[in-house]
């Protein structure tokens, strides 16, 4: 008989409780390191995560660990492409959040070095920048254009070459 | 539609962002995508006057770059450069003149934890696990004929740095070949020797933090192996300190990172 899964318990830097199965907890290569150095009876503090950036984080350590699980499971071939169709369906509504959120969730993954959620945020960052004239880009990210024309002008000209 | 979580907070994300996460974007967009993002921002995109020393002259960097000055060589110079060839981005490089020029940075590692979220006795407890440090940069020649320098990280129980004291010479002629000579013990150092423009990446990692060490010294040299005035040496770009191993070349938790730019 398989055994209980440990229980390994989180905490955020405003006071939330996680407590979730020590194989999702160690996606996040940080927690797992410091699992490993004082032992997974110990809470672990994340003092720079908020609760709710940090329940993003594990709903998606859950879902990729369940996704493992399930290839794991699977014993026809045609069933992997279907796993790989309902996990990306997933990933594409887990990505439904605003820009400051998406920006919370990258710095806690950055941090917490998961490295499928960063590859996973990362992409679509660049998704929303694909194609984007400056002025689109600057309106999306609420960048100020702190260039004067001629130095804009300048840039442009300097790296003409990515326009040809 | 409003998406599913949405946050009232205003975030300048792209200004916001460590490099080495711009750079995982950045290697998703093509060059023109890249540069339209450059062209957005001074922040991004810009070099902007700062540090004045001679043999180097650098823009956009840390009041924490020293620099030492060769008397008799012109100035380096900066150019614009998107590297996305180098898998990394950055906008900012130095080069160093035709003689000798260092460029060098003390990083405070427990005060770098800090600021990444930890209490000072979290930052210290974690300095005391021994955890890895990874130290890489990009380095080619700057100009025709052959550069040649080092790159080193130097461990220090203190922030008393005194590169000269720390027995950095320059290197003699007869350095050819690329020559990786890492060492594991206090100070890490490679010589490089490069004919090439070609950016290229040397790195290093050590495995276990020695105890008691909490600062960081990073040091770049370079010059032009022919000393002939008015030419450039070797350039340097992206020069980092990450927590984690390097066996993947990537980063895998970045706290402290030492960047050109601020």
């Amino acid at each position: 008989m398989a055994g209980k899964a440990v229980e390994v318990k989180l905490y955020s830097c405003d006071g939330e409780d996680f407590r979730v199965p020590s194989t999702v907890a160690s996606r996040s290569e940080t927690v797992k390191n410091m699992l490993e150095d004082t032992g997974e009876e110990d809470a672990v503090p994340l003092p720079n995560v908020h609760g709710r950036t940090l329940s993003l984080v594990l709903d998606f350590c859950k879902r990729l660990v369940q996704y493992e699980k399930d290839l794991q499971d699977i014993t026809e071939d045609f069933q992997h492409g279907q796993l790989d169709d309902e996990f990306n369906a997933w990933k594409q509504d887990f990505l439904d959040i605003d820009q400051a959120v998406l920006y919370e969730l990258i710095m806690a993954a950055n941090f917490l070095n998961v490295a499928e959620l960063l590859d996973l945020c990362c992409k679509e960052v660049a998704r929303l920048i694909k194609g984007k004239s400056p002025e689109e880009i600057r309106a999306y990210f609420h960048i100020k254009n702190d260039f004067t024309p001629q130095e804009e002008e300048e840039v442009r000209r300097e790296n003409q070459w990515a326009f040809e | 539609m409003q998406p599913r979580l949405a946050s009232d907070r205003t975030v300048d994300v792209l200004g916001d962002l460590p490099q080495d996460v711009l750079a995982r974007i950045f290697v998703h967009l093509s060059p023109r995508d890249v540069v339209n993002l450059a062209i957005t921002s001074a922040v991004v995109g810009k070099w902007r006057d700062a540090g004045q020393g001679d043999g180097w002259q650098t823009r956009d960097i840390s009041d924490h770059w020293m620099f030492n000055d060769t008397r008799y060589g012109p100035k380096g110079v900066l150019r614009n450069c998107v590297p996305s060839h180098l898998g990394e981005v950055t906008t900012h490089q130095v080069m160093s003149s035709y003689q000798w020029c260092i460029l060098t940075q003390v990083v405070d590692l427990q005060s770098k934890l800090v600021t990444s979220g930890l209490t000072a006795d979290q930052a210290q407890a974690y300095l005391e696990c021994r955890p890895s440090l990874h130290f890489s940069t990009w380095y080619s020649r700057a100009n025709h004929g052959k550069g040649i320098g080092e790159a080193r990280l130097i461990l220090q129980a203190s922030p008393d740095f005194r590169p000269y004291g720390q027995s950095i010479k320059p290197l003699s002629h007869s350095f050819c070949d690329p020559l990786q000579d890492w060492q594991s013990c206090g100070a890490i150092c490679s010589r490089l020797c490069e004919d090439d423009d070609a950016f290229q990446r040397i790195s290093c990692t050590i495995s276990r933090l020695p105890r008691g060490m909490k600062y960081a010294c990073v040091v770049l040299l370079g010059r032009d192996s022919t000393w002939s005035a008015g030419h450039f040496g070797m350039r340097f770009a992206i020069p980092r300190v990450t927590w984690g191993c390097g066996a993947c070349e990537e980063p895998v938790h970045v706290t402290s990172s030492i960047h050109i730019d601020t």
